[in-house]
């Protein structure tokens, strides 16, 4: 079974967009794959599959609420479990980077994003996360520029940043509103733009697994 | 010689300064222990203050806040708090947000602070002319 882990201490960087378009894909593509939603004080995941499922969109993504990241893997039997982190950075952070094939942090381009993003997976490598599991995905980025200043200080800092990133686009949301991934928007720019941020972590993933094997 | 301009992409590589090499000490630290930083205006610990689990749970993200209102303030404010969902901190916290928008407003027209207050208190939106 992959794990590939959504963290960030903020919450609105898109760490449940990009685990519903991860799950999403995954299941188009015939793999068998559960969301476990570790925000279980708000369950915003669940909530949109609920969402997913009344409006009949297809394919069906699992979701469940779980407590905390082994709890889940417990309970998974699947090709793919995506673990959709909770809006802090804690202990159970940690726990979620030890278990995970890849651990994935979205971050917006802003200092204000940057700097505690960069801390929090220093204290993961710190922990004992190899680095070669820690991948940024830019997000709600404005500007062609604004993502090369981000990717560069993220770079610079020593950790992998995905290759594109997701436009701050209200019509993510919208998408998402109506019970779709990200990569399940009408727009075809737009879509291609988040499969291909998506095929990025799925490619890291794979870079990762890799790597530890070697 | 031909030129190479992409090395002048390396002098935008720092616009956002340099990314720090420290941790976060959430993840850091054992989950039992403060989550943050004393605050600067946290109240300066006793020697012997005592420890109990208010103590130890204590974080510095929020302080005590006291003051003394008339009862029929204090039914008001529950009131609007419980009838919409919100905490009474929330309802402070948008009052002082909703004072602070009109107080500007009216203190660019030319009003004091304290004819901003009269006119806030006597339920008048819109400064009088």
């Amino acid at each position: 079974m992959a794990i590939i882990g959504m963290v960030s201490q903020k919450g609105g960087v898109g760490k449940s967009a990009l685990a519903r378009a991860l799950a999403t894909e995954a299941a188009r593509a015939g793999l068998s794959v559960k969301v476990g939603d570790l925000d279980h004080g708000q369950g915003s995941t669940l909530d949109w599959h609920r969402d997913r499922v009344a409006a009949g969109v297809e394919p069906i993504v699992a979701v469940q609420l779980y407590r905390n990241a082994r709890d889940a893997i417990a309970d998974a039997d699947v090709d793919l479990l995506v673990l959709d982190g909770p809006a802090r950075a804690d202990r159970e952070t940690l726990e979620i980077a030890k278990l995970a094939d890849l651990v994935v942090q979205p971050t917006g381009a802003s200092r204000d994003d940057l700097r505690p993003a960069v801390r929090a997976f220093n204290s993961l490598a710190k922990g004992g996360v190899p680095v070669s599991r820690l991948l940024f995905v830019l997000t709600r980025i404005g500007t062609d520029a604004e993502a090369e200043a981000a990717r560069a200080y993220l770079e610079e800092a020593g950790y992998a940043v995905a290759p594109g990133f997701v436009p701050e686009r209200p019509a993510y949301r919208s998408a998402q509103n109506e019970g779709r991934a990200i990569t399940e928007i009408r727009y075809p720019s737009l879509r291609a733009g988040a499969e291909a941020v998506v095929q990025s972590i799925i490619d890291a993933a794979v870079a990762a697994a890799a790597t530890e094997e070697a | 010689m031909s030129v190479d301009p992409s090395k002048l992409k390396s002098l935008s590589r720092r616009r956002l300064g340099e990314p720090p090499v420290d941790g976060n000490h959430q993840i850091e630290e054992p989950a039992a222990a403060p989550a943050a930083a004393p605050s600067p205006v946290a109240a300066p610990v006793m020697k012997r203050e005592r420890v109990d689990g208010r103590t130890l749970r204590r974080t510095g993200r929020t302080i005590q806040f006291a003051t003394k209102v008339s009862p029929s303030y204090d039914e008001q404010i529950r009131d609007v708090a419980a009838d919409r969902g919100m905490l009474i901190v929330e309802v402070l916290e948008a009052s002082l947000a909703a004072y602070l928008r009109l107080a500007a407003a009216g203190e660019a027209a030319g009003e004091t602070p304290e004819q901003v207050l009269e006119r806030l208190l006597s339920g008048k939106s819109t400064k009088r002319n």
